[in-house]
């Protein structure tokens, strides 16, 4: 084995790394032997370890910042991480550092107490196997990884679902074949159906072979039937016999007709002959005009007669009349009595009588009104009206007078002359009516007055009229009342002497009427003289001369119309006999004879008539019946004629007829017949197999034809049986020729085979793997092995002080023992005790490492592996190092137990010779920031230094308070110094390790005991936290987070070719993102693209390293935080002086700057 | 003259790892999509070189559609010439036989070469062709090639089935050699899948391959040839009417795998950009199926089996009809070493395993590897003959290839038991 050179860390410093953003800071002058490193939990000792490692290993550097020094012999090494960025120098210059174990053994270097203490035997030697070869368990991974050189059974899934897809093929296979085998039979099945159909055809033809043979047979068998009947019976109509019996009946009563007609024709005419009456007879005309004529005399005879009546009539009334006017002067004397003369003295008399009683009536209205003035008497208006004046001035007068109110005087007076107007429009009841009650009225309101005499008094005795009873209002009032109905009375006399005035005016007028009527009263009187001279008399005369001159004149009248009547009726008398001198009869003298000779004319003129038409229809009616007689002889021959029988041998034709019916019914199955035989023949000629077989058919009986009907019918019937096997295999083969079932099948065969091909694969690929891994064990065994075990002996030897040493005994499975020099006597692994078994698994394990080192001696870490430990085993492990590191073998010890570093300590106190230190983490140290690396570092040490009278500011620096950046650093990470005052206050707290007040605060929390830190104090600082927890907000407005490398690597905006350069931009321009940009823009970097510029702006962006909003103003900041302030439980002078002192050592603003 | 070539349709058979129910996946969709082409452009002749009808379905599933086709071709006027393969050596002539198609020709029926001439717009090709006359056919069809019957001043197409690569001697093995001198200017030859050029030209000898990809093995463009010949040693060949599926292998490197979210966005990123490479071949494909190659280092290849599992079941989009299946996972990454050297150094299995990884990947023996082949040899014979995979039929590897298989096994085991050993330090 070459001699290898110990590879010794003398500083390792931590600026950054995953969980710890502020790094760890420093680890200073190392021991090249052995370091223990103390703190609680999360103070970085297992992340120490892991930087220690990649120091080496550079496996997982991301976000990691570190730095180390070490040794290799005398040259000195200088390790750097940032991130992705490695460099390892020798002596300044880059170099890896060469034969390093493989990256993977990296865990050989740490050593865990779990993987050290084991209790069971087995697993112990199995543990020893296993460090043996470098902690590997060939076995565990073969199990993982599934290893057997088993080969599947054909129980596998796959195997059975490949034979049942292969069935499945199989069997549709098979489907197929028979089927094929159908098919490839298709040909003789089809011949053998081509000759059945045409044996059907065959069929078909004979079978109309027999049908035309049976349909000839029976039409000759009905021709021969047909031919025994009469050859007349085919003109028969079956009417034949009747028709003769009803002409033969019909002849006979037609000659009855014709004899009896020509009788009745011959009476006619002599009777005809007896009439003496013109040849053509009396014309129509005639008669009626002579029976007009007649009926005009008649008329005439009853005028005379009745106009005879009247005259007789008339002259009676007339002496009646003339016997009324009471004197016979004779009819002469009114001779000059006309009608209108009666009229006009009608009208006369008439005026007469109206002048008389107007005149009557004037007078008699002049009567009564000259006697109702003439019964009263009364003073006249005007004086009444000045009476009735000066009476109602001085009742007016009579104001004041007691008991009448003012008003009522007036009053008085004025319905006293409302009355009076009353009196005159609307009569005296209603005036009467009105003034009783005024004066009652007021009468009843009244008292005494004294009647005063006066002007008024003297005015009225002026007018004379009579004064009243006193002159006291009463009396004048009752006095004027009856002044004011005298003046009605006055002036309604006054109107009815203008009456009598104007109906005396009138009476005149009727006067010289009735004067007039007088004198033409006296002109009528002379005129008819006898007459009385009065009017009665004269109307009288009047009435009666009236009715004479009617009378007189109408028997004048009369009188000369019944002589216009007598000379009508003799003229109409002389043409009625001009007209019957034309009809040979003799003249008639007056009515009643004429009358006679017209209806004895007219009776016989009837006669002739009648006779002559029954004469005529006669004549026709023998016309008809010998007419009939020849036209009926004619058709009786024709019968006898037309069936060939003698004329008469009418038993001839009954004979015929009663034959027809069945001679009829056999023609129509003879024709019926002869039709079917027709239509046969043409329905067989039409067969196509007939124009070959013509010759035969046309010669073929019907044996024939029926023997071969049924030999053909037999051939046919397999036709159908054919014909339908036939079908079905070519169905099916259509069906199969668009299925694909044998496809699909194939397919799913195939699928199931590919299945079981990737089965095979994987159970190949696991007897690969075992076959492998049955090698490993075995080259394992053989080869690298023994080595390990011999040296892991040494190395046990050497940790138990030459006690121990290790024998191996291998015999298939390895067996171990461990010699005990001191007893001389070999222990099974069992009978050691837990530190030996400890430092056996440990000599094994350092015993691979050397073996695997070729060049290097790597430092080993262990992580409290005295956990738990009793003395006996915590000293057998420390010994196991101290002598591992006297190897020349850095060692680093972490724990988080005191007493382990006590352990250390008391054992290494009594060991010269052996370097070590003790390095303690406090684990408040990690607020660092990459920019801020050039701050002092901080302390590794519980150890506090005492104010001991120093000025708070200057323990502060003694302390090394770490400024506070509102950038970057968290209010909870503010360090109390910033909170406190009282340097001894601080000082206990930092003794127990609090230094922030987010530390303090979760002390408090779990009810930590806090001297000297009054509820005041508290809630004072809590406030001061607050104030600058809002001002670290502000502050943060449009200002720029540090970058380092590692966000330039997570944002991937910066590939490896530019990650240096990129990276030392940044560091240049103190990790200002936003510089780090302006200076890409301006091509900083030479070949950065603008893009990935674009990338990593968007990227800082997004996780919020750049802000683009406005920074705020100082002058606007001190606003807001006063107005924050105001609304805080602090005074604002000391949150003022607070937040100063938190400033006064700003961190650098180099971002913003 | 137009004439498009093709071979080894195998009518009757499907595509695997196609859903039953997708048309596209049975050969019959190809061949109506092959007829319906040749209708639209105009063919004037097709070639067929044997195998159109899969023997293990050739009655029926398989005649049906090419009874169809070859009708529709024959209304159309277009010529087809076949000749007969090991699997339809029986069947064509059934189909064809009766002289129902006017315009189809078996040639080489009894096994004899046999010339059809060809005149169409006033341009004339002569085929010669030869068939199966059986099954099996352990001499090579030139044997009895004659050059009578040819016109040398008309253009010539040699059309047969046969084996160039002499794998099984039963099917026509024949050498290239031998096909260059017959005074014949193209040679379209049925057998092989695979659309492979042999000679490039003078004579142009090809196999145009299936026209419809069958099996994962099939990978690649498979299409009939559009050979367009305007005279003596006048020719122009392109491929069309692509088949609706298509198998493909694809390697992805799955360095970056953090997880199985990464993982998945690996694959079908890959998967999206390979469909993408050959999008313009895509346009009749319906189904594009991968086999999936693991490459590149992961910290737990183990883990990345466990992801692999369920990559059946992605789906990645691609700007096409086109369905893209992932069918099958292998498994090749390897661990993340930091310096498989440093650890090959390291006496311990990890070292050991690390070693035989270096000495596989740069072609080295060893005696270890050695001896590992030899008993995988055994085992995999042991394997091979379990009746479980008798079906697989696995008897016939070359040596060669076996050799191949056991290093291909041997370091996928290598790097899953460092897998392991790394996960047992770290752990």
């Amino acid at each position: 084995m070459s001699v290898k050179s110990p590879l010794i860390f003398k500083h390792i410093s931590i600026r950054k790394m995953p969980g710890f953003t502020n790094g760890l800071g420093g680890y200073d002058k190392l021991s090249p032997q052995i370091n223990v490193v103390a703190g609680p939990n999360a103070s970085g000792k297992s992340s120490s370890a892991r930087v220690i490692q990649q120091l080496l290993w550079h496996t997982h550097t991301s976000g990691l910042q570190a730095e180390a020094s070490a040794a290799i012999g005398d040259e000195p090494w200088i390790f750097k991480i940032d991130s992705s960025f490695i460099s390892v120098q020798r002596n300044g210059q880059d170099e890896p550092l060469a034969a390093l174990p493989p990256a993977e053994a990296q865990g050989r270097y740490m050593l865990a107490l779990h993987e050290l203490v084991t209790e069971n035997e087995n697993e112990l030697a199995r543990k020893i196997v296993r460090e043996s070869i470098g902690g590997y368990d060939i076995d565990e991974a073969a199990s993982k990884l599934g290893y057997s050189d088993t080969i599947r059974k054909q129980t596998v899934k796959e195997y059975s679902d490949y034979e049942k897809a292969d069935g499945v093929f199989k069997q549709i296979l098979r489907e197929h074949n028979d089927l094929k085998d159908d098919e490839n039979h298709l040909e003789n099945l089809t011949h053998e159906r081509d000759k059945a159909e045409n044996s059907a055809r065959l069929a078909q033809l004979y079978k109309l072979v027999k049908d035309f043979l049976e349909a000839r047979k029976d039409l000759e068998t009905k021709e021969e039937r047909l031919g025994g009947f009469p050859a007349a019976l085919e003109k028969t109509n079956g009417n034949e016999y009747s028709e003769i019996l009803e002409l033969e009946e019909g002849l006979e009563k037609t000659s009855h007709e014709l004899e009896r007609a020509k009788a009745g024709l011959k009476v006619k005419g002599e009777r005809l002959s007896a009439l003496d009456l013109p040849p053509n007879g009396i014309d129509d005309k005639l008669l009626n005009e002579l029976e007009k004529r007649i009926e005009n005399i008649e008329d005439l005879d009853r005028n005379i007669s009745n106009t005879s009546e009247k005259k007789q009539e008339a002259f009676i009334k007339e002496q009646e009349a003339l016997k009324q006017l009471d004197h016979t002067p004779g009819l002469s004397d009114f001779n000059g009595l006309i009608l209108p003369d009666v009229a006009e003295l009608d009208r006369f008399l008439q005026k007469a009588n109206r002048v008389i009683i107007e005149k009557q009536q004037w007078d008699a209205r002049i009567h009564e009104l000259q006697t109702a003035v003439d019964d009263r008497e009364v003073a006249d208006p005007e004086t009444l009206s000045e009476g009735i004046k000066s009476l109602s001035y001085w009742l007016q007068e009579q104001k004041g007078t007691a008991g009448m109110p003012s008003w009522l005087l007036p009053a008085m007076i004025g319905i006293t002359i409302l009355t009076g107007l009353l009196a005159i429009f609307a009569g005296w009841a209603w005036m009467a009516g009105i003034l009783l009650a005024a004066l009652s009225g007021w009468l009843a309101t009244r008292k005494n007055s004294s009647s005063l005499p006066g002007i008024r008094q003297k005015d009225f005795s002026n007018t004379g009229l009579q004064e009243p009873h006193e002159w006291n209002t009463e009396s004048v009032s009752e006095r004027l009342q009856q002044l004011v109905e005298e003046l009605g009375l006055a002036k309604e006399m006054g109107k009815n002497r203008d009456k009598i005035s104007d109906y005396e005016k009138q009476r005149g007028q009727t006067l010289v009427e009735l004067q007039q009527v007088d004198r033409v009263r006296d002109e009528w009187l002379e005129k008819l003289k006898t007459v009385p001279a009065d009017y009665a008399g004269l109307y009288w005369f009047l009435v009666n001369a009236r009715v004479w001159h009617q009378q007189h004149t109408e028997k004048e009248a009369l009188a000369a119309n019944i002589k216009i009547l007598k000379q009508k009726y003799m003229h109409e008398l002389g043409k009625i006999n001009d007209l019957l001198q034309q009809c040979n009869v003799e003249a008639v003298s007056d009515t009643v004879q004429a009358k006679t000779t017209w209806k004895k004319l007219n009776q016989d003129e009837n006669t002739r008539r009648n006779l002559f038409g029954e004469t005529e229809r006669l004549t026709s009616e023998i016309s008809e019946r010998q007419d009939d007689l020849q036209r009926n002889t004619v058709k009786l021959e024709a019968i006898y004629n037309r069936l060939a029988v003698d004329p008469g041998n009418k038993e001839e034709i009954r004979r015929l007829v009663e034959k027809l019916d069945n001679y009829r019914k056999v023609s129509q199955d003879f024709y019926e017949a002869s039709i079917l035989v027709n239509d046969r023949r043409k329905t067989l000629e039409k067969h196509p197999l007939y124009p070959g077989l013509a010759d035969e058919i046309e010669t073929t009986a019907m044996e024939n034809a029926i023997e071969k009907l049924a030999k053909y019918t037999g051939e046919a019937e397999q036709l159908k049986e054919l014909n339908k096997r036939i079908n079905e295999i070519q169905a099916l083969v259509n069906n199969k020729k668009k299925g694909h079932n044998l496809e699909d099948a194939m397919a799913g065969r195939d699928d199931a085979l590919d299945r079981l091909g990737q089965l095979f694969d994987v159970n190949l690929a696991s007897v690969t793997g075992n076959l492998i891994a049955e090698h490993l064990t075995k080259e394992t065994s053989e080869q690298n092995r023994p080595a390990v075990f011999k040296r892991a002996g040494e190395l046990l030897n050497r940790i138990t002080m030459g006690r121990y040493e290790l024998k191996l005994r291998e015999n298939g499975e390895p067996a171990f023992r461990a010699y005990d020099t001191m007893n001389s006597s070999g222990l099974n692994l069992s009978e050691l005790s837990t530190g030996t078994r400890i430092q056996l698994l440990l000599a094994v394990r350092l015993a691979f490492i050397e073996t695997q080192e070729t060049t290097v001696k790597l430092p080993v870490l262990a992580d409290e592996l005295l956990a738990n430990s009793d003395d006996v085993r915590a000293t057998a492990i420390i010994r196991a190092l101290t002598e591992i590191s006297r190897e020349g073998r850095q060692i680093f010890y972490f724990t988080a137990q005191q007493d382990e570093v006590a352990r250390w300590e008391e054992y290494l106190a009594g060991k010269n010779g052996t370097d070590f230190k003790i390095i303690r983490l406090s684990g408040n140290d990690n607020e660092h920031v990459k920019h801020q690396h050039t701050k002092p570092s901080p302390a590794f040490n519980y150890e506090v230094a005492s104010p001991s009278g120093k000025d708070y500011n200057a323990y502060g620096k003694t302390i090394g308070v770490h400024p506070f950046d509102p950038l970057t650093d968290k209010p909870s990470q503010l360090h109390l110094w910033y909170l406190l005052n009282k340097a001894d206050l601080l000082h206990s707290w930092l003794k127990i390790g609090i230094t922030s007040y987010g530390q303090l605060k979760s002390y408090l929390h779990f009810n930590g005991k806090a001297e000297g830190l009054s509820t005041h104090q508290w809630a004072e600082m809590t406030n001061m936290v607050t104030i600058l927890e809002h001002y670290s907000e502000l502050y943060r407005i449009g200002r720029p987070k540090p970058v380092d490398r590692h966000i330039l690597e997570l944002s991937k905006a910066v590939n490896d070719t530019f990650i240096d350069d990129v990276s030392l931009l940044l560091d240049q321009l103190s990790g200002n993102p936003e510089k780090l940009l302006q200076a890409l823009d301006n091509r900083a970097v030479s070949g950065f693209r603008k893009s990935k510029i674009d990338d990593l702006r968007e990227y800082l962006t997004g996780e919020g390293y750049l802000d683009s909003r406005p920074i705020i103003p100082e002058s606007d900041l001190n606003l807001r935080m006063n107005a924050f302030i105001s609304r805080q439980d602090l005074d604002a002078g000391k949150a003022e002086a607070f937040l100063k002192r938190v400033m006064k050592q700003p961190p650098r603003d180099s971002l913003t700057d | 003259m137009k004439i498009l070539a093709t071979s080894d349709l195998h009518l009757g058979k499907r595509s695997s790892e196609v859903p039953l129910t997708e048309k596209e996946s049975s050969t019959r969709y190809t061949w109506e999509q092959i007829v319906d082409g040749c209708l639209n452009q105009a063919v004037d002749v097709v070639l067929l070189a044997g195998d159109i009808v899969d023997r293990d379905n050739r009655f029926f599933e398989a005649v049906g559609p090419l009874q169809a086709g070859l009708e529709k071709l024959d209304r159309a006027g277009i010529t087809v010439i076949i000749t007969a393969g090991n699997h339809d050596y029986d069947v064509l002539p059934a189909i064809t036989g009766n002289n129902s198609f006017e315009n189809v020709h078996i040639l080489g029926h009894n096994g004899e070469w046999e010339v059809k001439t060809i005149t169409r717009n006033n341009q004339t090709v002569q085929f010669v062709g030869w068939s199966f006359p059986r099954q099996y056919v352990p001499e090579s069809p030139l044997v009895n090639f004659t050059s009578q019957g040819l016109d040398p001043n008309f253009p010539a197409i040699g059309i047969f089935h046969g084996d160039a690569f002499s794998r099984e001697k039963k099917y026509g093995p024949f050498d290239l050699n031998n096909l260059l001198n017959k005074d014949v200017d193209a040679w379209i030859i049925g057998h092989i899948h695979k659309p492979t050029i042999l000679h490039g030209q003078n004579p142009f000898v090809c196999y145009p391959g299936s026209p419809h990809a069958l099996s994962p093995k099939e990978t690649g463009l498979h299409s009939p040839l559009m050979l367009t010949v305007s005279g003596k040693h006048k020719m122009e060949v392109k491929p069309v009417i692509f088949s609706p599926v298509r198998y493909e292998n694809i390697s992805v490197n799955i360095t970056g795998a953090k997880n199985e979210d990464s993982f998945r966005d690996i694959i079908t990123s890959s998967l999206r950009d390979h469909a993408r490479a050959i999008t313009t071949e895509l346009e009749k494909v319906r189904f594009l199926i991968y086999d999936i190659k693991l490459e590149g280092r992961h910290r737990d290849v183990n883990v990345l089996s466990r992801w692999a599992a369920n990559v059946p079941d992605y789906r990645p989009d691609v700007e096409s009809a086109t369905i893209v299946l992932p069918r099958k996972v292998i498994n090749n990454a390897e661990p993340s070493v930091e310096n498989l050297h440093e650890l090959a150094s390291q006496p311990s299995p990890a070292g050991i395993v690390a070693g035989t990884i270096l000495a596989l990947r740069e072609g080295r023996s060893s005696e270890l590897l050695e001896s590992l082949r030899e008993r995988w040899y055994s085992e995999r014979e042991k394997l091979v003959n379990a009746v479980t995979y008798q079906p697989l039929s696995l008897n016939d590897a070359d040596n060669g290839t076996l050799h191949e298989e056991a290093d291909r096994y041997i370091l996928r085991e290598c790097n899953r038991l460092l897998n392991e050993f790394i996960n047992q330090q770290a752990n």
